[in-house]
């Protein structure tokens, strides 16, 4: 089980983590300025193995991978949404995040809410209902399930 | 069936005769560029290879254009990292040299090349027949280190141009009214391909305009045909031969095809928080603005710099109003010195910076305060772009911008009757 952070559509990368943070030396420096400009205290309240649900478009704008970093850095579990921009959806998967395409969440619950993801059925139970999510085409699982896409430079010689 | 140009230029990038929409595969990159937004974590993972190694040097470019001159010890750590590196692996690399862009437009791309960029805009090659596209570090790592990546084969969003833009309208509006028809996400994993008589009518700095600006419908490429323009542009930028010319075969799949007569094309703002919140500047004529920026790599060229010079001479910037003028290279910073445009802007008291990102990423110079307001011809007017959470950016043309800048509040060039 985890929390929910809920947030609205067409959110860009500018709001994950805005552009003055992005050059700070590493990721986990960037971290504690998640999503400042929409929930000023983001990164003091999740706690690992909680959710963020949004509603579509999630990831608009930039390609900083800063941008899927600090949420995998904070400990979110997984990001649900009916659909992602495509940057930030292969970013993620690079990177080893979850980013799960999942229609009818977003209306059904809020911020607060607990709810839980079988990753290997592509369920999310929240409040008693459940939720079937898109499977992952294989090539992108396959990335995923070996931690990302470095790995499989380390793995490749 | 035939094919698009996307898919032809991924089965050359793939060595396959022929590739489709949905299908995923291999290809061999001709170039992969990195700016300052994200070269230091790069760096990092590359250092925390078990076998770091790069398969092509000659193909890696890299810029500094975000922060420059930088303007704080932990940017400068950031981007010494970078240098450091490039001049160790005898990597290209271009400081305050102009916004990545314009310098891969300028020296680098070719007609039926496939590029990655570490930066979103990088679909703007498509001006010049070349596949560009945006992505993360991890990518980016991932073709440094191998020479190539996976992509998924894109469908095509086909805008077929007829006529000719009025005057005082600009491909910048074009490209703002075709976002906010499909929307933010209209074009989400597609190619946005734009074709018919009225390309014509388009300059290379138009074509780059409009195409750079396709990944704010979400688009993953823009792509146009190779012309005589396309070839006049190669020769006067180091005579460079394309890799391949590609059209797409008439009897390409095309997911949807737009049919668009540039003469009926209005000048539109994009209002705040959303590229595709997209309204006649006539609806928000009257709104005070405190700061105005001319510049990027949507509209920082010699062409928009000129259209802005030819508002601006004999006239002045408004009182208590900011107005930034960045061209976006060297090559366009002289250009406009040569020509004597800077001297019309600074006279008018507009700020004349060196060439970069500027404001339009809002980490650089310019950024505004809260309650702010900026008109722009950067690329996004998210929340907070420009600086403040609280402040507002609104998109335009350069005619747009510079009228503003005039009045002092948002006013098209027309109405103004400064044209």
């Amino acid at each position: 089980m985890g929390k929910v952070f809920r947030f609205d559509k067409d959110v860009d990368t500018d709001q994950i983590i805005a552009s003055q943070y992005l050059l700070f030396p590493t990721v986990d420096e960037m971290k504690a300025h998640t999503f400042e400009s929409l929930d000023a205290d983001f990164a003091a309240k999740v706690q690992p193995g909680d959710f963020v649900v949004a509603d579509s478009n999630f990831g608009c704008g930039s390609s900083r991978e800063q941008a899927p970093a600090v949420l995998k850095a904070l400990g979110v579990r997984a990001v649900l949404a009916p659909s992602f921009a495509r940057i930030f959806y292969r970013n993620a998967i690079n990177i080893g995040l979850p980013v799960i395409v999942c229609d009818g969440l977003y209306e059904a619950v809020k911020t607060g809410d607990e709810i839980s993801l079988d990753m290997d059925e592509g369920i999310v139970t929240a409040g008693g209902r459940t939720f079937s999510c898109t499977k992952l085409p294989s090539h992108l699982q396959a990335i995923l399930d070996q931690g990302g896409l470095i790995r499989s430079l380390d793995s490749e010689e | 069936m035939g094919m698009t140009i996307a898919e032809k230029i991924i089965a050359r990038a793939a060595g396959k005769e022929e590739v489709r929409a949905g299908d995923i595969h291999t290809v061999t990159l001709d170039y992969l560029m990195s700016n300052d937004g994200t070269t230091h974590l790069t760096i990092d993972m590359y250092n925390n290879l078990k076998h770091p190694r790069i398969a092509d040097k000659d193909k890696l470019v890299w810029i500094v254009d975000h922060n420059v001159p930088c303007d704080s010890p932990k940017t400068a750590a950031s981007q010494k990292k970078m240098r450091d590196f490039a001049r160790e692996n005898g990597i290209a690399f271009y400081e305050g040299a102009g916004v990545c862009h314009q310098i891969m437009c300028e020296k680098y791309v070719a007609p039926g090349q496939l590029i990655f960029g570490a930066d979103s805009h990088t679909c703007a090659y498509g001006a010049l027949g070349a596949f560009g596209t945006g992505v993360g570090c991890t990518d980016y790592l991932y073709g440094m280190v191998t020479g190539g990546s996976w992509v998924l084969v894109p469908e095509t969003l086909r805008f077929h141009l007829t006529g000719r833009l009025r005057r005082g309208v600009t491909a910048r509006d074009l490209i703002l009214t075709i976002i906010g028809q499909i929307g933010a996400n209209g074009a989400n994993y597609h190619a946005m391909e734009f074709v018919g008589e009225g390309m014509k009518t388009l300059s290379m700095s138009d074509r780059i305009c409009i195409c750079n600006l396709c990944v704010e419908a979400g688009a993953k490429t823009a792509l146009m045909e190779v012309d005589e323009v396309t070839m006049e542009y190669l020769a006067a930028h180091g005579g460079r031969e394309p890799a391949a010319c590609f059209k797409s075969d008439p009897d390409a799949h095309f997911e949807k095809t737009y049919d668009i007569d540039l003469s009926s094309i209005e000048p539109v703002v994009a209002k705040p928080h959303f590229v595709d919140n997209i309204a006649p500047v006539s609806d928000v004529t009257g709104v005070k603005i405190n700061e105005a920026f001319l510049g990027s790599c949507n509209n920082g060229r010699i062409e928009d710099l000129r259209l802005g010079a030819s508002i601006l001479k004999g006239r002045k910037v408004a009182d208590k109003v900011r107005f930034l003028v960045v061209p976006a290279s060297r090559e366009v910073y002289l250009e406009a010195l040569e020509e004597g445009l800077l001297d019309i802007f600074m006279e008018a008291g507009a700020m004349v910076m060196n060439p970069n990102c500027s404001v339009c990423w809002g980490s650089c110079q310019g950024v505004i305060g809260a309650g702010e307001t900026l008109i722009s011809t950067g690329t996004r007017n998210f929340k907070g772009r420009a600086g403040d959470k609280d402040s507002f950016v609104y998109l335009g043309s350069a005619a747009t911008v510079t009228a503003s800048a005039i009045a002092g509040e948002i006013v098209s060039a027309d109405e103004l009757g400064v044209l």
